[in-house]
């Protein structure tokens, strides 16, 4: 006589804690093994509240030496290699998604290095350019890229030290599901890293209100011709960041995790040559 | 104007010796009536809405300017999508750099002309012009030039290409300056260029056409259209544009960007700001003194950038701004063509009302208003008094609100994490200064302060090696450095 | 009048004194950049002149010598006998004599001696306040007292305190300048530092150099100790005058120095009984500029005579 299964409740992951949405909404939608599963479909005031939990961790995750974030990273990839038979997919989805997650753990003690500069202004002045997290980046990211999608829409924003939003597309909810488990256990801090789901057009109707996000990486394909217009002209009120992402095919190269900074220019007095040019002066 | 009269020491600092009239005396001509420069030559222009360009220093006209028309400026940007195709993106990036080099060079052997004619159509002191403006404007161009042929060594991992025709929109506050933190890279990453000048402060850019025609540039690489905001709404709505780069209010700015929304057009904003200067108790605080001069008068407080918001750690903060008043009283207000003068004329009529709408504002908000400088200020002309605001707190709209002209907010902090919180409390994220001796302390605030430039023990520096530019509702996109090269190249 | 005292913390505060250099240089740099109005530019040559004080510090003076620089003290220029005289005169303590007698009893050229082991300062303590004594006996109105730089490089402020407290006790109601030596101090905070020190300790005019090593007076140097004597000034109402000594030659850097002093003390400093430079050649050029200024012609240096 056979055991029945225990199937298990989908649910978003927010502020480290697995939750449905509060509006107590799902959206009907046929799992891989072909049973209806009901995924929570995040609700305006789900997005509010996620987006407080991300801003009030992101300084934590933000002053995290680099080479911790590096190693949280690269957890994250242990975690997923560890858990690959979790996933509804195929094991090779799973381990480039895995290989994905190395890159981007190699990245975090170097990005820095590579797109800061020390400038050679004509001043006594030691001057540097260097990169500040832009704080919570909310990403949609392409139903097309699957796993592999999702996890470069998390590590690219993390490593760069920002907190993220990751709006699930229906067609990966169940991934994201598994996803998030790993998420649970690689030490990521509580809120750094939040996964919801749902209507994407319903949520990104909210999320054009909310002043307080910083950055929308939008992945190809998520979002209408004309939605994403309106999410653009959404951003001018606040000068928001949108980048229109290319396919997770391949990782997010160095040029690309500038964008999810901030250059920060820095002049120190330090006397030397030319002390007095490079400037007006009483 | 208030006073403070008790028996404390005081010291007779404004007046005690006389500083000459010292005009500048190198002769501009201006010709009267200024057009556009379209495809490598001097256009007339419309009849039809034009206006006048006046000096703020007397508020006399100098020049009639006129407003390009839709078809004008279709015209200019046919000419640079012409010249882009044609020439200039095809150009080697060396002979690129050859012509950004002249452009510098030519502009250092203009230098005083370009001063003289700056400081008359935008008020600003010749001190200014002379020292600050347009030399960094020929040293904006010599820095870029030197990109022209290195510029794959700027976007690690990828190849450059450029990205087409940029359209420029810059503002009144440093008009050559401006102008060359705009084309400089632009042109040095091989794209084309379409301009649009304040209609306030259009003479130093339509000289600088001339530079163009005598260094040879190829015709249609530079335009330049006149007019008003609507001629720059015209251009960055253009659809033969590929770059839009705004340098201005961040109203304006917020209805570019809706503009360019769903377009291909790559953005970059240079907005507004309300910027924190902070000083602790163990800076070195005379020189404290003289950085916060320099950060909200410099250019009569029209810098995007200014320190407007002063952060005064409490256990200093009366002795501070008494220091700051004594100093003010050294300050010479009036004619911007003499070289004693600190501080010269408001840009326009509705800048000065502007910055009184602010006073106005004040007083209501009960901010305790001192206004000082070592002469009168001059009767004809726009003038403001370089003013403090005591008494002010967080929530008053003259903290949180840009006021652009010479007015500085006065609050105090108690701890360190208290002068971060309350720097980073504003919308607007351009810049900052912090003025401490102890070094970790001038790192960590530095570091800590939610804004793209950030002066530790100095403020208002500019260099074309040094990236500019700000966060959140200050906009986004450096000028100079590297990071000026990112928005005018199309990296793959 | 009774010896200064100085606490721990008052020691300790001198020596946290805080500077930017950057900063300074650059308030400098605004004020080199002024223009001045001629009749300004007049009286300001005028003015110069009456804040010399004259020096001759030479191993080979000699009372001839003497004589003649006191001459030249009193009278300037010959050819216009209502510019002012000079503030004083600055000699050795064995020329004081001589002085005294080349100036009379009732000349209003001050008679400055430099004492206290003059430039170096390196003897013991009694014999340099026997000098002070010894100076003043014979006439001096002045004193120019060197510190030991050497004390306070080594961190023993507490015995310059003391040093210049003796002095000033020794001094009496005599004029009391203290010289750092400002080029031997290293840096703009040890200068500021010292500034408050000596100030505290009594001193009547703070003085950059002996002139005798490079670098001399710098306008840097002169703003920061001028910013000390302004803190004092605004925190006790005392004011104390100031002295720039060495390398200043020419007319156009003494205006600069006027200027200096101007934006940052006011007019009241703009006496002799508050700023002083401390100069040999530097009056041939004032009265030159003066001339010239009067007559609209550039005179050969040989009008004026080389004393």
């Amino acid at each position: 006589m056979s055991r029945l299964g225990i199937h298990k409740t989908l649910k978003m992951y927010v502020g480290g804690s697995f939750i449905r949405s509060e509006s107590g909404r799902v959206i009907a939608h046929h799992s891989t093994a072909g049973d209806v599963m009901y995924v929570p479909r995040a609700s305006r005031k789900d997005l509010r509240n996620t987006l407080e939990i991300a801003r009030k961790a992101q300084p934590g995750w933000g002053g995290r030496t680099p080479y911790n974030k590096g190693q949280i990273l690269y957890r994250i990839a242990e975690m997923l290699e560890d858990r690959a038979g979790a996933f509804p997919a195929p094991k090779a989805q799973v381990t480039t998604a895995v290989d994905r997650a190395v890159h981007h753990a190699g990245w975090s003690d170097k990005i820095v290095a590579v797109l800061s500069s020390i400038n050679p202004v004509s001043s006594g002045h030691v001057n540097y350019a260097h990169l500040r997290p832009v704080g919570v980046v909310m990403v949609l990211p392409s139903a097309q890229d699957g796993l592999l999608g999702l996890v470069e829409a998390i590590c690219a924003p993390l490593l760069m030290g920002n907190s993220v939003i990751v709006m699930v597309p229906t067609e990966l909810s169940e991934v994201a599901g598994a996803l998030s488990e790993v998420l649970a256990v690689s030490d990521v801090p509580a809120g750094v890293v939040n996964l919801l789901m749902g209507d994407v057009p319903s949520v990104m109707d909210t999320a054009d209100l909310l002043d307080d996000l910083d950055t929308l990486v939008v992945g190809p394909g998520t979002l209408s011709p004309e939605r994403l217009t309106a999410s653009e002209q959404a951003a001018a009120r606040t000068m928001r960041r949108v980048i229109r992402a290319p396919s997770a095919e391949a990782p997010t190269d160095a040029m690309g995790l500038g964008r999810l900074a901030e250059v920060q220019t820095v002049w120190m007095a330090s006397g030397g040559p030319g002390v007095t040019s490079g400037g007006g002066g009483y | 104007m208030t006073m403070t009269q008790d028996d404390r020491p005081t010291l007779k600092i404004a007046g005690a010796i006389e500083f000459s009239p010292a005009p500048e005396g190198h002769p501009v001509d201006i010709r009267p009536h200024q057009g556009h420069f379209i495809d490598g030559m001097f256009v007339e222009g419309a009849e039809e809405g034009r206006f006048q360009t006046i000096d703020p220093a007397t508020a006399r006209p100098l020049a009639t300017v006129a407003a390009a028309t839709a078809q004008e400026i279709d015209a200019a940007v046919k000419a640079a999508r012409k010249a882009q195709q044609g020439v200039w993106g095809r150009m080697s990036g060396a002979e690129r750099g050859k012509f950004l080099y002249r452009i510098a060079r030519r502009l250092q052997e203009r230098a005083r002309e370009f001063a003289v004619l700056e400081t008359m159509d935008n008020g600003k002191p010749i001190r200014e012009t002379r020292d600050v403006d347009v030399p960094l404007a020929a040293q904006h161009f010599f820095y870029y030039a030197g990109w022209a042929d290195k510029l794959g060594y700027a976007v690690p991992g990828r190849t450059p290409h450029p990205v087409g025709v940029a359209a420029q929109v810059i503002p009144w506050n440093f008009p050559l300056l401006m102008l060359s933190w705009k084309i400089a890279p632009a042109l040095a990453c091989g794209n084309t260029v379409v301009l649009k000048p304040s209609e306030t402060t259009p003479l130093s850019a339509m000289r600088f056409a001339q530079i163009l025609q005598e260094v040879g540039l190829p015709p249609g690489v530079v335009n330049l259209v006149n007019g008003p905001g609507a001629t720059g709404a015209l251009l960055v709505g253009h659809e033969g544009v590929d770059k839009v780069a705004f340098t201005g209010s961040t109203g304006v700015g917020r209805h570019i960007m809706r503009t360019v929304a769903g377009t291909k057009k790559k953005l970059t904003l240079e907005l507004g700001g309300k910027s924190a200067h902070i000083v602790y108790r163990d800076a070195a605080l005379t020189q404290a003194v003289e950085g916060v001069i320099d950060g909200i008068f410099f250019n009569q407080g029209h810098v995007c950038c200014a320190g407007s918001r002063l952060l005064l750690e409490a256990s200093i903060a009366d002795e501070f701004v008494e220091r700051l008043k004594i100093r003010m009283q050294s300050l010479r207000i009036g004619n911007p063509l003499d070289k004693n003068t600190d501080v010269g004329a408001i840009n326009s009529a509705a800048q000065l009302q502007r910055i009184q709408h602010y006073m106005d504002i004040a007083e209501q908000e009960g901010a305790g208003i001192w206004q000082g400088a070592a002469c009168p200020a001059p009767s004809e002309g726009f003038f403001h008094l370089p003013t403090l605001l005591t008494g002010v707190q967080q929530s008053d709209t003259v903290v949180r609100e840009e006021i652009f002209g010479p007015v500085l907010t006065v609050l105090t902090f108690r701890t360190p994490e208290e002068a971060v919180a309350k720097a980073n409390d504003s919308e607007y994220g351009l810049a900052a200064g912090v003025w401490t001796e102890k070094t970790a302390k001038l790192f960590g605030t530095a570091h800590a302060l939610n804004a793209g430039v950030v002066w530790a023990n100095g403020y208002n520096l500019f260099d074309p090696a040094s990236p500019f530019g700000g966060v959140r509702h200050s906009g986004f996109g450096r000028e100079g450095g590297i990071a000026g090269l990112w928005p005018y190249l199309e990296a793959r | 009048m009774s010896l200064q005292r100085c606490t721990e913390a008052d020691l300790a505060a001198f020596r946290s004194a805080r500077i930017d250099e950057m900063s300074v240089a650059r308030r400098v740099a605004r004020v080199k950049s002024r223009s001045l109005k001629a009749d300004t530019k007049d009286r300001l040559l005028r003015l110069a002149v009456s804040m010399v004080d004259l020096t001759t510090l030479e191993g080979m003076d000699t009372p001839d010598r003497v004589r003649a620089l006191c001459h030249k003290a009193s009278r300037p220029l010959a050819e216009q006998p209502d510019l002012p005289s000079t503030a004083a005169v600055c000699v050795y303590p064995a020329m004081v004599p001589a002085a005294r007698e080349a100036l009379g009893t009732s000349s209003p050229v001050g008679l400055a001696s430099v004492a206290t082991g003059f430039p170096s300062g390196q003897l013991a303590l009694g014999q340099r306040l026997s000098e002070v004594r010894w100076a003043i006996d014979h006439g001096a109105t002045e004193i120019d007292m060197v510190i030991s730089r050497g004390r306070l490089l080594t961190g023993d402020w507490g015995w310059v305190f003391d040093e210049i407290a003796a002095t000033r006790e020794a001094c009496g109601p005599v004029v009391l300048k203290v010289i750092f030596e400002t080029g031997e101090l290293g840096s703009l905070e040890t200068i500021a530092g010292v500034s408050q020190l000596a100030i505290a300790a009594g001193a009547d005019f703070i003085k950059t150099s002996t002139g005798k090593i490079s670098p001399a007076a710098t306008m840097p140097v002169t703003f920061v100790m001028l910013d000390v004597i302004r803190e004092h000034y605004l925190k006790t109402g005392r004011m104390v005058g100031m002295k720039p000594a060495g390398g200043i030659r020419t007319a156009k850097q003494a205006l600069q120095y006027l200027v200096l002093v101007a934006e940052t003390l006011g007019a009241d400093w703009l006496t002799n009984e508050r700023f002083r430079f401390g100069a040999s050649s530097l009056l041939n050029d004032l009265l030159r500029q003066l001339i010239r200024r009067q007559e609209g012609t550039y005179p050969s240096p040989r009008r004026i005579s080389v004393d």
